[in-house]
C-alpha cells in the first residue's frame, strides 16, 4: 500500500517567517533547513504510519513557493532540493520519497510558474493552497494511493472534504492542532477524516 | 536610434534575469538608465551593495564598467566577483580523478566525417563548435559498460585542466542522473553543486550555459526521460533547456538514440515560455579496437610493474578468453576485469556466459579470501553473499535509487541476517564492510554522506534480474509494482530473459505464454504508472520472445503466442520468426524490425509508431493491419535510416512487406496533392534534427522555396500546426517555426484516422480544398 502526503511546507516549517529562526530573527542556516525538514519527514512518516499501519511505501510532497515568475527555481527550492534527495530512503521500515511539488499531479509536465512572487515589495506565495487541495481531490479519486494532508491551515478544509469524499480510502488530516480545535473539526471526523497530531510550527 | 534603444532594451532584460541569480536572496536589483545605450544596475552579493555600468553597443556587444575595471559581458559574468569559474574549474579538477584511461574512440554519427576518433577529442571539438540558431544538445551514445562515463569523466576532468592553464575559455559540469531517485534534473544538478561546495545555483549555471562558458554533462539522459514520474521529469529537463533559450551546449549520455527520438519527438509540447530551441547530434562510443586493448593492458602492467615476460603471458591468456567471448571486445568493464581476474587465476576461462563466470570468481574470492571473521573462517557462503546483493539491488530498485543511505544499507543487512538466521554481530561487520565488498562501492567520491552503490551497472542489472525473473516465474503479486519503478534498461530485461530460460521457465509446455501472460497483465490496469508498467513489460516480453526463438530446439521461430497491453519501446526482434501469433492493444515504438518475420500473424488495436521496416528480409503477414495505424516508417538506405511519414509511401512499404492491407483500407486522402504529403514529410524530417527550424538554414532553403512551400506554410500556421517565432540570433533576427504537434500527430490527420486532434484534421482538409481548386 503507497501514502501520498501533501505537505503545506511554509505552514509547517514556518517559512512565514521569511527564512528567520522563529522569534530570534536569525536567519535559517542550511543546517536549520535540513533539521526542521528531517524532522518533519520523520514526523509525518511516524504519524502516516500509525494511521495507516498498511503503508509500505510513502511519497512526500513538499508544496510552497519554489517556482519564481521567471520559471526560476527559488532559493528555498534550491536548498530543499539538496535536502530532499538526502531525505529518500528507509524510515520507520517505510520506503520514503520526498520531493518539491513543481507541477500538478494531473498534469505533471506542467510546472507552474509564479508560484512565488520574488519581484513584488512583499515576498509572497501564490497557487500553492490551490494546487495542493486539487492535488489531494484527483489522487484521492484515483484510489492507487493512501491521500494525508500535512497542514494547520483551515484554507484546505474544503479540499480535505472533498478528497474525502472522492476517495474510497479516506483521508488523513495531520497538523499540530489537537483533534477538535478545528472549527469544523467534528464535521471532518463525521465524515471519516482521520485527524492526526503531527509535528509543532516552527514559528509558533 | 530605435534599433540601439530596442537593442539596449533586450539586453536590459537579459542583464537583470542574469544578474538574479547571483544576488543575494531576499533583494532586488536597481536599474537607473543613464543613455539610450547605458544603464545603471545595483544589487547585493554576498552581502556587499555591487554596482555596475552596462553600455550596449550592436558591434561590439555589451561592455561593463564596474569600479576602476572595463570588461566585457561575459568576462564580467565568470569572473571572480561573480561566478568565479576559475574557481568553479579548479574544484572539479581536484575532485574528479580518473583512473587508469584508455583513449575510447567514438564516432559522429551526424557530421560528415565519420571516421572513428578519440572519444574526448572528439567531443572537445564538438564542444567548441559554435551554436549558430539553438542550443546543440550533443548526445553520446553506447551500451552498459561501452565506457560513456569514464570518456565523460575524462572530458570533464580534461577541460577544467584546460581552462585552470588557460587554455580554454569553457568549462563541464559533470550531474550523475544515473538511476538518482525520481530522477529530475533540478535535483541532480543541486547536489552536483552542493557536492562541489561552489557558490554557483542551478540558475546560474543556465546562465554561464547561456554565454558559453559551462556545459553541463548529463550522464544517463535515458533516465531523466523514462522514469515513472515521466513527464515530471521531463518538465524538469525541458525547464532547465528553456532557461539557455536556444542558446549554449548540453552534452549527455544515453544507452540509445531512441532517447534522443523520444525526447525530440516530446519537446514540441511541454513547454512553459513557448518551447525549447534545440539542435542534436549523437555521437556513437565505439568497441575498443585491438589497439585499444594493448594500449590498456601495456598501462595496467606498467602501473604493476610488470616485467616483459609477464605481460606477455597475460595479453596471451587474455587473447585466448577473448576467442570464446565477442562480448570481451565490446566491452571495456569486461575486458578491465577479466584481466584482473586471469592475472590471480590463469585459468579464468569466461564460461559460457562472462558475466555470469566473472561473478562467480569474484564471489569465490569475496567469501573465500575477505569476508573472514576473527577466526579467518568465511563470514557468508557464496548463495548468501549472492542473496545479499539481490536484496540490495531489490531495495535500489524499490526506492528507485542507484545508491543507497546508511539506514537502508543497514535495515537491508538487518533483514537479511534475521532471514537467514545468523549471529548478530556477522550483521555489524558486514554493514561496516559493505562499502568495501565486491560489486559495491561508496556512491560519489565527494559526496560528503556518500551512501553505497554497486561498482558498475552492469552488476546491478546482474542481481537484480535474478530478482525480477523470481518475481515473474513465481507470479508473485508484486509483479506490477516492480514494473513500475522506472525505465527497464535493454540489459537488465535481455537479463531478466536469460534467468528465466536457464530456469527452465521458457521450455516446458506453455511456459513462455504463461510468462507473456503474467507480464501482460501487469499492464491492464488503469493507474498513474500505467506507461511505465506496460513499457517495461514490453521491454522484457521482447526479449522473452527472442530467448525463445533463440532456444535450438525452436529454430529461431515462436508459434502462437499472444501479446496484449504492452509497449514496445525500441529494441527489436532481430531473426526472429513468429508465427500464427496475436497481438492485441500492443504499441510498437521505434523497433527494429528489419529481420522480423510475422507469418499468419493477427494484430487487433496495435499501433505501430515509425518501426524499423527492411523490404527484402521483414515480413509483416499480419490480419488486421491497417495504413493507417503505422505512423511512419524507418527504412535503411545505404548506411543512413530514412524516415516516412508518407502514407502512400508507408502503405506500399506495408504491401512489398507482405501486409495483407484491405483494398478499402484508409489511404492517403486521395483528396490532398501528393506533392503536399512529400513536402509534409520532408518538414517533418527537418524537425527530427531541431524544433524550431529556422526558415534562413541553408540546409533547407530547397525546402523553404518549395513552389508549394507558401501555402503549406500559411495552413501550417493558421491551423496552429506550427507557430512563427522571431529571435535575434547573430547577426540579422531570424525566423523560426516550431512544431506544436508531434510528426505522428500531423500525419494521422492525413491518414484517415478518426482520433485526431481537429485542428489537425481541418489542416488538411484546408489543403485537400487547395488541390481540388487546382
Amino acid at each position: 500500500m503507497q501514502g501520498l502526503a501533501l505537505v503545506d511546507y511554509d505552514n509547517m516549517c514556518g517559512a512565514r517567517d521569511k527564512g528567520r529562526r522563529g522569534r530570534t530573527g536569525e536567519r535559517w542556516t542550511p543546517a536549520d533547513f535540513e533539521r526542521r525538514t528531517t524532522d518533519l519527514v520523520d514526523a509525518i512518516t511516524r504519524v502516516f504510519s500509525a494511521a495507516c499501519p498498511e503503508l509500505r511505501e510513502l511519497d512526500v510532497r513538499l508544496y510552497g513557493g519554489w517556482i519564481d515568475e521567471h520559471g526560476i527555481p527559488s532559493p528555498a527550492a534550491f536548498r530543499l532540493l539538496q535536502v530532499v534527495s538526502a531525505l529518500r530512503g528507509r524510515r520507520g521500515g517505510l520506503i520514503v520519497r520526498p520531493s518539491l511539488a513543481f507541477a500538478m499531479c494531473e498534469l505533471p509536465g506542467v510546472i507552474l510558474r509564479g508560484t512565488v512572487r520574488m519581484r513584488s515589495k512583499n515576498k509572497r506565495q501564490k497557487m500553492v493552497d490551490g494546487m495542493l487541495g486539487c492535488d489531494a481531490a484527483f489522487m484521492a479519486a484515483s484510489g492507487e494511493v493512501r491521500v494525508g494532508i500535512v497542514t494547520d491551515d483551515d484554507a484546505l478544509v474544503p479540499a480535505a472534504l472533498s478528497a474525502q469524499a472522492a476517495g474510497p480510502q479516506g483521508l488523513v488530516w495531520m497538523r499540530p492542532r489537537p483533534v477538535g480545535r478545528g472549527l469544523n473539526d467534528r464535521r471532518l471526523l463525521d465524515l471519516g477524516v482521520q485527524i492526526r497530531h503531527c509535528g509543532d510550527r516552527a514559528d509558533a | 536610434m530605435l534599433d540601439a534603444q530596442m537593442l539596449s532594451q533586450e539586453w536590459r532584460k537579459r542583464i537583470e534575469f542574469d544578474l538574479a541569480s547571483f544576488m543575494d536572496p531576499g533583494t532586488t536589483l536597481d536599474v537607473s538608465v543613464e543613455s539610450v545605450r547605458s544603464f545603471r544596475v545595483a544589487w547585493k552579493m554576498r552581502g556587499e551593495g555591487r554596482d555596475a555600468v552596462f553600455s550596449v553597443s550592436p558591434s561590439r556587444g555589451v561592455s561593463v564598467n564596474s569600479g576602476a575595471r572595463n570588461q566585457d559581458y561575459r568576462e564580467f559574468i565568470v569572473g571572480s566577483d561573480m561566478a568565479n569559474v576559475l574557481e568553479v574549474a579548479t574544484r572539479i579538477s581536484q575532485a574528479s580523478t580518473p583512473g587508469l584511461f584508455v583513449a575510447t574512440r567514438a564516432r559522429d554519427e551526424d557530421g560528415e566525417d565519420a571516421s572513428p576518433h578519440p572519444a574526448v577529442d572528439l567531443l572537445t571539438a564538438l564542444l567548441d563548435r559554435d551554436t549558430e540558431d539553438a542550443t546543440r544538445v550533443l548526445m553520446l551514445t553506447g551500451d552498459a559498460g561501452a565506457g560513456k562515463t569514464r570518456v565523460l569523466r575524462k572530458l570533464v576532468h580534461c577541460q577544467a585542466d584546460r581552462y585552470v592553464h588557460g587554455r580554454t575559455k569553457k568549462i563541464l559540469l559533470y550531474v550523475n542522473a544515473q538511476g538518482r531517485a525520481l530522477a529530475r534534473l533540478d535535483e541532480a544538478l543541486a547536489t552536483e553543486l552542493q557536492n562541489l561546495r561552489v557558490g554557483l545555483t542551478y540558475h546560474s549555471v543556465a546562465v554561464l550555459a547561456r554565454l558559453g562558458v559551462l556545459v553541463p554533462v548529463i550522464d544517463g539522459f535515458d533516465e531523466l526521460l523514462g522514469v515513472s514520474g515521466y513527464d515530471d521529469a521531463f518538465g524538469s529537463l525541458a525547464g532547465f533547456l528553456e532557461q539557455l533559450d536556444g542558446e549554449g551546449h548540453l552534452l549527455v549520455s544515453a544507452r540509445s538514440v531512441y532517447y534522443e527520438t523520444e525526447f525530440l519527438a516530446r519537446s514540441g509540447n511541454v513547454s512553459n515560455r513557448g518551447g525549447l530551441n534545440c539542435v542534436y547530434s549523437a555521437v556513437r562510443v565505439l568497441d575498443w579496437s585491438d589497439d585499444d586493448r594493448a594500449e590498456y593492458l601495456e598501462k595496467w602492467g606498467a602501473q604493476r610493474e610488470l616485467s616483459d615476460a609477464e605481460s606477455g603471458k597475460l595479453a596471451q591468456r587474455v587473447g585466448v578468453v577473448a576467442g570464446r567471448h565477442a562480448v570481451l571486445l565490446s566491452k571495456p568493464l569486461f575486458f578491465a576485469r577479466t584481466v584482473d581476474l586471469l592475472r590471480e587465476n590463469p585459468e579464468f576461462s569466461g564460461g559460457n556466459d562472462l558475466l555470469q563466470a566473472l561473478v562467480d570468481e569474484y564471489l569465490t574470492r569475496e567469501t573465500e579470501e575477505k569476508l573472514l571473521g576473527r577466526w579467518s573462517e568465511s563470514l557468508l557462503t557464496e548463495k548468501q553473499y549472492e542473496r545479499l546483493m539481490r536484496e540490495l539491488a531489490q531495495e535500489m530498485w524499490n526506492q528507485e535509487t542507484r545508491e543507497l543511505d546508511y539506514r537502508s544499507v543497514q535495515e537491508v543487512a538487518e533483514y537479511f541476517v534475521v532471514n537467514e538466521d545468523m549471529p548478530e554481530g556477522t550483521q555489524q561487520v558486514i554493514v561496516e564492510r559493505m562499502p568495501a565488498l565486491a560489486f559495491l562501492s561508496r556512491a560519489g567520491d565527494a559526496a560528503p554522506r556518500a551512501g553505497i552503490a554497486f561498482e558498475h551497472e552492469l552488476f546491478f542489472f546482474y542481481f537484480l534480474a535474478k530478482s525480477m525473473a523470481s518475481e515473474i516465474g513465481s507470479a508473485g503479486k508484486d509483479l506490477r509494482m516492480v514494473l513500475s519503478r522506472s525505465a527497464m534498461p535493454e540489459d537488465l530485461a535481455v537479463r531478466v530473459a536469460g534467468e528465466l530460460r536457464e530456469a527452465g521457465e521458457l521450455g516446458s509446455g506453455g511456459g513462455l505464454q504463461v510468462l507473456l501472460d503474467r507480464l501482460c497483465e501487469a499492464g491492464t490496469s488503469e493507474w498513474r504508472r500505467r506507461t511505465q508498467v506496460r513499457e517495461n513489460a514490453g521491454l522484457v516480453t521482447l526479449a522473452l520472445l527472442r530467448a525463445y526463438a533463440n532456444l535450438p530446439e525452436n529454430g529461431k521461430a515462436v508459434d502462437g503466442c499472444v501479446v496484449r497491453s504492452v509497449v514496445w519501446p525500441g529494441s527489436h526482434l532481430r531473426d526472429v520468426t513468429l508465427r500464427r501469433c496475436a497481438f492485441d492493444d500492443v504499441t510498437v515504438r521505434r523497433t527494429d524490425l528489419t529481420a522480423t518475420k510475422f507469418l499468419r500473424c493477427e494484430i487487433r488495436d496495435t499501433v505501430f509508431l515509425e518501426p524499423r521496416i527492411a523490404r527484402e528480409s521483414t515480413r509483416l503477414e499480419l490480419r488486421g493491419i491497417e495504413a493507417a495505424h503505422v505512423l511512419g516508417i524507418r527504412v535503411p538506405d545505404n548506411d543512413s535510416v530514412r524516415v516516412t511519414h508518407d502514407p502512400e509511401a508507408i502503405a506500399r512499404t506495408l504491401r512489398e512487406c507482405g501486409a495483407p492491407l484491405r483494398p478499402d483500407s484508409p489511404e492517403p486522402d486521395s483528396h490532398v496533392s501528393q506533392d503536399y504529403v512529400v513536402l509534409m514529410d520532408e518538414l517533418l524530417c527537418a524537425y527530427r534534427r531541431a524544433n524550431p527550424v529556422c526558415k534562413g538554414d541553408p540546409n533547407l532553403r530547397w525546402l523553404f522555396e518549395d513552389r508549394d512551400w507558401g501555402t503549406m506554410e500559411r495552413l501550417l500556421v493558421e491551423h496552429g500546426l506550427v507557430t512563427k517565432e522571431h529571435r535575434v540570433t547573430k547577426g540579422q533576427p531570424k525566423e523560426f517555426l516550431r512544431r506544436r504537434f508531434r510528426p505522428e500527430q500531423i500525419m494521422a490527420g492525413l491518414s484517415g484516422r478518426t482520433d485526431v486532434d481537429p485542428r489537425v484534421r481541418s489542416f488538411w482538409r484546408a489543403l485537400a480544398s487547395r488541390a481540388d481548386e487546382g
